[in-house]
């Protein structure tokens, strides 16, 4: 079933725009810019409505702290994720106080919003879940920690960035262009199809057995590419058919960017 | 404390010489009780001329004291009841001009209020619009089938934060300008705003290939808004980034005396040509031969997109706003030859 997004805002920009990208992601949204629907529905008795409340602090009418504590009152497991304006270093402090879980300044990168619903998403699941695996190397995306056959690897923020995209899809293509646009918003420059290539080969010498022969992160020839691969054993060469269904222009989805809860 | 005052011990001396001349001379000329006669009439007046010296001294001190209370206090203080001549017209216009100073204050602050309003109105005005352009280009991006066009809107995006960081820097400028900026300060270890300001630079050193050396005493505290501190050592370490060739290191050490705590960001980049060290932290500047790592005039940096000029001006007017220092010089080795860049905070500790 998909994940359900409650979302507060009134500017009627971004709401178009911003509903139209999270249900790309494959979330379902309902959108409110009314205080008080917001809380009536985000606190219906029954079932728990949504999964994620994304509130815009700046609402013209009321204001969305008010929907943050009825949330949690109500449901104190679905977590709220506050749109602040930059530099209201007051609103920041007093949502966190009052149990927001996390917060995103406007105007804020839209991949590094999904990013962060993302990541706040896959910490409400139980922690067996939100360990991300290919092979015997082992993610934890909320400490950044990386291990193989139990024994910790020391990344550098790009090998560990590389290795958070392979591995949160296994199966599915990241082409160089989606590891060049990540990159390239997070450091502002432009990344080659060979900076790429060695920076991947780096990664493969930590990760892999036998760095020669990847068979974590396999290069996907003609589609401009790699692969992380869960279970080597299981699909030795990958399957044409996974490729082709999942060359979908590279975005590479939610967990494609940065893990850090950020400023 | 009157006795001390010049202008009496004159007009005594005067008054007393010239009655005992003339005692003196009225004994010489018309007899012993004459000469008393005008030396009692010389030492009454001497007196009531002494009293009302000291009258006048005090009135005006009391008038002084008055407009020092206004002054201090800015509450309006009266000035009707002096009423005695020339001291009326003086306390008159002394009040006057009290009454404009206030009102200007009054109208000052006013003024700074209405002009925080308006930075927050204009902030949204121009934060939504750059929200929604960046949303619409996520999505345009999405849609784009051919690399091209998809080149294409990744640098409208790039554009499109630049912009972002141009506004919220000159927004956070203008405020502090203003004085409408409320820092919440608290005592910091240092340690922990270095690991907050270069927390979202990883990717950016790694692409840079930039190493990042600390050396961070772990006693080492200030009183700093965290915030903005980590704000402004971020914007002094991306500079130094921006500035240092591959393989290049930027050390940061941060160290406490008596006096300060203090943080160095030290670059192993070309340093700071000299006619351009006085002009660092002036917003918007260039500086004549500023081409970055790579030796490019017109690069723009891969860390820093929106230039240097406004994100040193911007760290600067924090460190100032919290009572500190900031400065840049070139550090040097043993032979005098530049090593890089070396920005200096000092943070000082609470005067004792």
């Amino acid at each position: 079933m998909a994940v359900r997004i409650l979302l507060v805002e009134d500017d009627p920009d971004i709401v178009r725009s911003l509903q139209e990208l999270l249900e790309r992601e494959g979330y379902a949204v309902r959108q409110t810019d009314a205080r008080d629907e917001a809380v009536r529905l985000a606190t219906a008795p029954g079932h728990q409505a949504f999964d994620l409340a994304l509130v815009d602090v700046t609402l013209r009418q009321g204001n969305g702290f008010a929907v943050c504590s009825a949330i949690k009152d109500a449901t104190p497991e679905v977590p709220v994720v506050f749109l602040t304006a930059s530099g209201d270093e007051y609103s920041t402090v007093a949502g966190l106080t009052m149990g927001a879980d996390d917060y995103v300044a406007k105007p804020f990168r839209p991949r590094e919003l999904l990013a962060r619903i993302a990541a706040i998403l896959r910490r409400s699941r139980p922690a067996a879940e939100q360990t991300l695996r290919l092979g015997d190397v082992e993610l934890d995306p909320a400490r950044a920690r990386v291990t193989k056959a139990g024994r910790e690897l020391v990344l550098t923020p790009i090998e560990y960035r590389l290795l958070l995209q392979f591995a949160a899809h296994p199966g599915r293509l990241v082409t160089r262009d989606a590891i060049r646009e990540a990159l390239w918003e997070e450091a502002g420059a432009y990344v080659s199809d060979n900076t790429i290539n060695v920076y991947v080969r780096r990664l493969r010498k930590k990760i892999e057995d036998d760095p020669a022969h990847p068979q974590l992160v396999v290069t996907v020839r003609g589609l401009g590419g790699y692969r992380g691969v869960a279970d080597p054993e299981e699909a030795p060469g990958g399957s044409p058919a996974l490729d082709a269904g999942a060359a979908d222009k590279g975005a590479t989805g939610p967990d494609g960017a940065t893990d850090q809860g950020g400023r | 404390m009157l006795w001390r005052n010049r202008d009496l011990q004159v007009l005594l001396a005067a008054c007393l010489g010239t009655t005992a001349a003339l005692a003196v001379a009225a004994l010489a000329t018309a007899g012993a009780a004459t000469a008393t006669w005008v030396l009692v009439a010389g030492l009454v007046v001497t007196a009531l001329s002494a009293a009302g010296y000291a009258r006048r001294t005090r009135r005006l001190a009391e008038l002084a004291s008055r407009m020092e209370d206004a002054l201090a206090t800015g509450r309006r203080v009266s000035f009707e009841d002096m009423h005695e001549g020339e001291e009326a017209v003086l306390s008159s216009q002394a009040g006057k001009t009290l009454d404009a100073l206030q009102l200007t204050n009054e109208r000052l602050a006013a003024e700074k209020a209405s002009l925080a309003d308006s930075l927050a109105d204009v902030s949204h005005q121009l934060r939504t619009p750059i929200t929604s352009l960046g949303l619409e280009l996520e999505l345009a991006r999405r849609d784009a089938a051919e690399p091209a066009a998809r080149a294409h809107l990744m640098r409208a995006e790039q554009l499109r934060a630049r912009m972002a960081w141009l506004v919220e820097a000159l927004l956070k400028l203008a405020r502090i300008d203003a004085g409408v900026v409320v820092l919440d300060r608290r005592d910091m270890v240092a340690a922990e705003l270095v690991d907050r300001a270069i927390a979202p630079l990883g990717v950016a050193l790694d692409l840079a290939d930039v190493r990042l050396r600390l050396h961070v005493d772990p006693v080492a505290t200030a009183h700093v808004d965290p915030a903005w501190t980590a704000e402004a050592l971020e914007n002094v370490v991306k500079n130094c980034i921006e500035h240092t060739p591959a393989g290049g290191t930027v050390t940061i050490t941060a160290t406490q005396d008596l006096l300060a705590c203090r943080i160095r960001v030290e670059d192993t980049g070309p340093g700071i040509a000299p006619q351009d060290l006085p002009h660092m932290f002036e917003r918007f500047y260039r500086g004549a031969a500023d081409k970055g790592a790579t030796g490019d005039k017109n690069a723009t940096s891969a860390t820093n997109p929106a230039g240097v000029g406004i994100g040193l001006s911007l760290a600067r007017a924090i460190v100032v706003a919290e009572d500190g220092h900031l400065t840049a010089t070139n550090a040097t080795a043993q032979d005098g030859t530049v090593t890089g860049a070396r920005f200096d905070f000092a943070f000082y500790r609470a005067t004792v």
